[in-house]
């Protein structure tokens, strides 16, 4: 996925060092060059943007001050040749503070941070959660979007995720009580299934991956309720 | 008695050596007061220049190094020659016009000859800084500076305009026109009686007229 973002600077030479470093990046993408705070201001009111490289000192109205106007700020990477700017811009939850002139591993860093900070953005908004399960002496973290189906196997369980498979000793109760309702459903005695894995449910069968799996008669109209609903 | 009197003689002198000392402690502070910012945004430019390989990036380079040794080495006497301030002014100005998209706003007029007349240093930056502060950094499309120096009758006449533009520092705390006003106190102490300055302000334009008998 690009980056997509604006650059916010009223001195020529200034531009020309970020378009130069940003055309070496190809996951960014600029949207705009713009040499005065209010002209990006106008923009930002109209366009989405990920990261804006904003200068401070601009005639009109400061790069700090542009950012305090905005409701909804994109992230901020403050791009100033005065040190004594970089407290005001923290304080302002700027992802990053560049003082110029800055190299191109500098650069890069910045760039790193905003990505960073954009990938937890995206996968904060529901948090990851894990099954935490212990088996073969180890305690394992799965991914919960990862399962696919749970067995019981006697005293154990099989856990298939992304190819692989876990046995460990507990009970599909336990996992049935542990995983999120919305996202897993017990179809049957033995075994646990998620939602959003099934690639059909044919009579008393579901399929995902290559394997069929059991539906409970008792059991399929929920299931039919809850495929449908999602 | 006679003890006395000497003793007063001793503290008098002791007061006026004092004094000067103050004064040009106070001289030398108002001096200093050549903006770092300025050379940082150079710095940067220069920067700029040089990753895409312009050919204006070494002659850049020596105006810089120009300006810096004049700045460093040579305004530490009362008095410099005023075709080295001239000199100083036009590579500050250069370096200035490496901000703008449009050099063409910016002029400065000064004659080829000014002889071997005297001017106290770095007086005239304050109101040349202050042009490109306020109109050329304060504006990105109505932005001008114009800068006439003229010399008559060992008469300096020296006239700045620029656009009033808006600059919006985030240093709440610096008052503004402070530059000006270290010149102004620059002025009457160097050249008292001397000199006339005229700051005129009307809506959009700012004009500074300075005259200094430098005879």
């Amino acid at each position: 996925m690009k980056i997509s973002c604006i650059i916010v600077d009223d001195e020529p030479l200034s531009q020309d060092v970020l378009l130069k470093y940003i055309a070496e990046m190809p996951q960014l993408e600029v949207k705009a060059v713009l040499d005065n705070a209010i002209h990006a201001m106008d923009y930002l009111n109209q366009h989405e943007v990920d990261v804006v490289f904003l200068d401070i000192n601009m005639p009109k109205l400061s790069g700090v001050n542009l950012v305090k106007s905005l409701v909804n700020p994109p992230l901020i990477v403050f791009t100033t040749a005065y040190p004594q700017f970089a407290v005001e811009g923290f304080e302002l939850d700027a992802t990053d503070y560049l003082l110029k002139p800055f190299s191109f591993e500098r650069f890069l860093k910045a760039v790193n941070k905003v990505s960073d900070k954009l990938s937890k953005m995206e996968n904060g908004k529901p948090e990851q959660s894990y099954l935490v399960i212990k088996a073969d002496k180890k305690l394992h973290r799965i991914r919960q979007d990862e399962i696919m189906f749970i067995e019981s196997a006697g005293d154990y369980v099989k856990i298939f995720f992304e190819g692989k498979v876990i046995v460990a000793h507990e009970t599909l109760k336990n996992l049935e009580r542990n995983l999120p309702q919305e996202q897993f459903f017990r179809v049957h005695r033995s075994f646990i299934i998620a939602l959003n894995k099934i690639v059909f449910i044919e009579g008393n069968q579901l399929k995902i991956a290559d394997k069929m799996i059991p539906v409970s008669p008792d059991k399929k109209g929920a299931l039919l309720g809850l495929i449908q609903k999602g | 008695m006679s003890k006395d009197w000497f003793a007063l003689l001793e503290s008098q002198r002791r007061i006026a050596v004092l004094e000067k000392e103050k004064k040009e402690a106070e001289l030398d502070i108002l001096k200093g007061q050549v903006n770092p910012h300025f050379l940082f945004n150079t710095l940067n430019n220069l920067y700029s220049l040089a990753q895409k390989k312009s050919e204006l990036t070494s002659d850049m380079i020596l105006k810089l190094s120009d300006l810096m040794r004049y700045v460093l080495y040579e305004t530490t006497s009362d008095f410099v020659e005023l075709k080295d301030e001239i000199a100083f002014i036009e590579n500050y100005i250069n370096l200035q016009k490496l901000r703008t998209n449009n050099p063409g706003a910016v002029v400065f007029n000064s004659p080829n000859q000014v002889g071997h007349l005297k001017i106290a240093p770095l007086i005239l930056i304050h109101f040349v800084e202050n042009c490109f502060k306020h109109g050329l950094k304060g504006d990105t499309q109505n932005a001008f500076v114009k800068i006439d120096l003229k010399v008559q009758n060992g008469i300096l006449d020296f006239a700045t305009e620029n656009n009033i533009g808006i600059l919006d520092e985030p240093e709440k705390n610096k008052p503004s026109g402070k530059g000006l006003i270290n010149a102004k106190k620059r002025l009457d102490l160097i050249y008292g009686e001397k000199y006339e300055l005229d700051l005129i302000a009307d809506k959009n334009v700012f004009n500074v007229h300075l005259n200094i008998d430098l005879k």
